[in-house]
């Protein structure tokens, strides 16, 4: 059953004054203020402001049903009332500022010309595959090459389990697969990731790269634990020659209790890796009261090895499956909060200003397209689905986050503007227009804030101008990239988010699915289509000799990995980079200036009861209007219009 | 450690080609271009009901949910509820059809409507046999375009009127360009990585001659371009 007021002994708060805290009324018990939210009454949830409305499912029946987001303090929180199974509250988004500072640049991309299947999604999303009801392209399009994997990691449900089938496409169905994603329209995927189970089980994996880069991929990245990669380096060198581009490696932690997983082999892989040139991002799940304090160490354990490793991928967890109230109250964590962590365990090098929605960058995609007349990317996923920064590493150990010296919003909103005046122009207005505004580019950098080792608007009119691969990597080389993604779970689903996604998964039967759809519910969508493709495990057995399913297992022999000397360089002679004077310093500073601009923000009082929080109309898009389904559009035939 | 032994192997081996025997009229490939795919499906049923009532339906998001409940079954390929229709469509795996994965029978499927409160009327029924490969998998492999939508800053008009042309001609050409560039990275890596020129039965020889000739040729007006493939790993851009 959900949460309802009377499930409960008593759901009201109040501070004790002895000792500051916030305790349960009727049993005094103290209450974590990160779990405050969950504790209300329903009362004092309703009285609360509302901010949207939208589309969610109950997590228990998987009812459609509507989703309240409501701010709860800093938070922006999401109610939804099922008739049968009752209330479920839930974390959206731990930050109220950061919430409607994002939301603004939310916008609604283009989908597909060539959807998979004809029909408008009125049941979304148990319609799915790429519909018309679908806003944006394929951003990056995963292919499971294999459900078969080396570790069993308690918490996942990816891999195949001892006797269960086993799926593993063939080349030519993968093949299959690459081109049809290739066919895409109007924009073809152009960036893959090879995923499973673990993909390096596959002896063929690099004649598989190699299709996918002749299928046209430009970008191709192999999700791995790194394991088989750190171990045996010359598959490394053989992946990177067959065109993988990056590897997105699983990195939960810099300590053996926060990443079990793959702790004792990271420094043999990222030595393989730099063997091989072959670039790394690594990639935590970020879980309360498991590896939430080790943020800070992860940035800095990317930094100490930022000749190889190009970003850090922060994913909050998905609490896909059943799982009690109280265990999902204390590990649920979202982007702010994660970064809100960042910005303490960094000591203030990088706050939670320094950070950007991924549908910023869509403004300088349209730009480009707007001047060249090409399709180009187009990053229209939802605002709450991802952030991003960048840091730069100067050559005197200070870290520079792009924010301070590059008012990216503001050269959003005039790239915008421009491409809206472009409309209707001919091809020389376009490019004498494009001139001016590249060289109004200035004015949005900070020559004396910038790294001193970058000539930042040259490398910025070298993206725009040539919009290619190459300086883009130039970009890449002196930086690392940290992002936000937070997939969701059944708990904070929010049906508009899904209807934007841009990272997709492809299915053996052709069908492409959004990666919110084919993994929350894999009940009808990942588990059912594996289970139609994959063999029996005894006929894998008997039609592939040497094999069993023990063989595939990895058992370490930690002492020995603890003793060789990469290792002991990599966890034991690292620099603090967030301790050096250089950025103290940087950091004191921006504290200072953010207390003078508090005390500038004037209060606005509210009276008392319900206050519903509208953002006017000329800064924000609502994505609630257009109806019952919240899809935008009269057309889409849900019948709630 | 794996502990079953070698004579429980043999019996799964022996299991297995009594299995195969058995269900060798199973055609579970089908072949194009002379390479053969896994299709589990050959002929499915595709089972439309219409005039269901609309108290039993109930909305919108209960139809949905109906659906969902009907596709937690392995033996329905598809299903869809339209509430506003009044019509629940399913594609099914009939239990007389020639493969090996779960079925179910149309009885079933009505009784299964049933236990979800909805009461199918067998009059309004219509029901035919699907080729599963022709009409649902090639079509999902390869979908036509069914609109278009321009790049932004022009008008519909404007794409069709000479832009598309160009621009795909101009793709063909960056595609090709773009292979030839990666051909190119592969001939620099495997000058640094010899060990693996070595496996490939690849002349590093005559690598290196191509290279001296072109550094010779144009010497030092060369300009050595990135091959970019570090690249924008965020989304691939």
């Amino acid at each position: 059953m959900g949460i309802s007021s009377a499930s409960r002994p008593s759901d009201t708060l109040q501070i004790d004054e002895r000792t500051n805290t916030v305790v349960n009324a009727a049993t005094g018990a103290q209450v974590d203020e990160l779990q405050a939210p969950y504790h209300r009454t329903i009362e004092e949830i309703e009285a609360m402001p509302v901010i949207d409305k939208t589309k969610t499912v109950c997590p228990e029946c998987k009812l459609i049903i509507d989703g309240i987001l409501y701010k709860d303090g800093d938070n922006v929180m999401i109610r939804k009332y099922c008739p049968e199974d009752g209330w479920t509250i839930e974390k959206y988004w731990e930050d109220y500022d950061m919430y409607m500072r994002m939301r603004n640049y939310n916008y609604y991309g283009r989908g597909f010309d060539n959807p998979d299947v004809i029909n408008k999604g009125e049941n979304c999303p148990f319609d799915c595959a790429m519909c018309l009801r679908h806003k944006s392209h394929s951003g990056l399009v995963n292919v499971v090459v294999t459900n078969r994997c080396h570790l069993s990691c308690w918490y996942c449900f990816f891999y195949a389990k001892e006797g269960e089938p086993v799926y593993e496409p063939s080349k030519q169905e993968l093949n299959k697969m690459f081109i049809k994603l290739r066919n895409q329209k109007p924009i073809p995927a152009n960036a893959l990731q090879i995923t499973g189970g673990e993909p390096t089980m596959r002896e063929d994996l690099p004649e598989i790269v190699t299709m996918a880069k002749e299928a046209g991929f430009d970008q191709i990245q192999l999700n791995t634990t790194g394991i088989n990669l750190g171990l045996h380096p010359e598959m490394m060198v053989k992946l990177r020659y067959a065109g993988v581009s990056t590897l997105y490696m699983s990195f939960d932690g810099v300590s053996k209790r926060a990443n079990p997983k793959n702790h004792w082999e990271v420094p043999a892989t990222l030595a393989a890796a730099r063997k091989a040139n072959l670039s790394i991002v690594l990639v935590p799940t970020v879980i309360r009261t498991i590896n939430d304090h080790e943020l800070g160490s992860i940035i800095n354990f990317a930094l100490n090895n930022v000749d190889i490793v190009r970003a850090v991928n922060f994913q909050p967890v998905s609490l896909v499956g059943r799982m009690p109230a109280r265990l999902r109250e204390k590990q649920r964590i979202t982007i702010p909060g994660a970064i809100k962590l960042i910005e303490k365990q960094t000591n203030g090098v990088i706050t939670k200003e320094d950070w950007f929605s991924v549908p910023y960058v869509g403004g300088i995609n349209r730009f480009i397209e707007a001047l060249t007349g090409e399709y180009k990317y187009d990053l229209s996923i939802h605002f709450a689905c991802g952030a991003g920064t960048y840091l730069f590493l100067d050559k005197d150990n200070k870290i520079l986050p792009i924010t301070r010296f590059l008012d990216a919003a503001g050269l959003m909103e005039h790239l915008q503007n421009v491409v809206n005046e472009m409309q209707g122009k001919s091809k020389l207005e376009r490019r004498l227009m494009a001139i001016k505004a590249l060289l109004d580019i200035n004015k949005f950098i900070d020559k004396e804030k910038q790294p001193k080792s970058i000539n930042f608007a040259k490398l910025l009119t070298a993206v725009l101008m040539k919009h290619d691969f190459s300086s883009v990597g130039m970009f890449q080389m002196k930086s690392l990239f940290l992002g936000m993604m937070h997939f969701q779970d059944e708990y904070t689903y929010d049906i508009r988010r899904v209807e934007k996604c841009d990272i997709h998964y492809s299915m053996p039967d052709g069908r492409v699915l959004p990666f919110c759809t084919f993994n929350v519910f894999p009940e009808v969508y990942r588990d059912k289509i594996q289970r139609q493709y994959a063999i029996p495990s005894k006929e894998w057995e008997a039609t592939h000799p040497n094999w069993n399913y023990a063989a595939d297992k990895y058992r370490r022999d930690i002492k020995a990995l603890e003793a060789t000397p990469e290792y002991q360089k990599t966890y034991n002679q690292a620099i603090d980079f967030f301790t050096l004077p250089v950025n103290a310093a940087e950091a004191a500073k921006m504290r200072a200036s953010k207390a003078r601009a508090v005390q500038k923000i004037a209060v606005v009082e509210t009276s008392g009861g319900t206050e519903e929080v509208k953002t006017p109309a000329s800064e924000a898009v609502s994505d609630s209007e257009g109806g019952a389904c919240g899809c935008g559009r009269d057309d889409c035939g849900c019948g709630g219009h | 450690m794996d502990k079953r032994g070698d004579a429980e192997t043999y019996t799964y081996a022996k299991e297995l080609e009594k299995e195969k025997a058995d269900t060798k009229e199973y055609q579970e490939y089908v072949e194009e271009n002379g390479k053969k795919f896994y299709v589990p499906y050959r002929t499915v049923r595709e089972v439309i009901f219409s005039g269901i009532k609309k108290e039993e339906l109930i909305d919108t998001e209960h139809a949905a949910r109906l659906q969902y409940r009907l596709m937690l079954k392995d033996s329905i390929l598809f299903a869809k509820v339209e509430f506003v229709a009044r019509r629940i469509k399913v594609t099914y795996n009939p239990d007389d059809a020639n493969n090996r994965k779960e079925k179910i029978s149309l009885q079933q499927l009505i009784e299964l409507l049933a236990k979800e409160g909805v009461h199918v009327d067998e009059r309004q029924m219509q029901q035919r046999d699907v080729d599963y490969y022709n009409e649902i998998y090639k079509y999902q492999f390869n979908p036509p375009s069914i609109r278009e939508h321009p790049p932004y800053g022009y008008t519909l008009e404007e794409w069709r009127n000479g832009m598309k042309a160009e621009y795909e001609s101009r793709k063909e050409v960056y595609d090709k360009a773009k292979l030839e560039k990666f051909r190119a990275f592969q001939e620099e890596y495997l000058l640094q990585h010899p060990e693996l020129a070595k496996e490939l039965g690849v002349d590093i020889g005559a690598i290196q001659e191509k290279e001296k000739k072109r550094a010779s040729l144009l010497g030092k007006l060369v300009k050595k371009k990135e091959t970019g493939e570090k690249g924008f790993w965020f989304h691939g851009i």
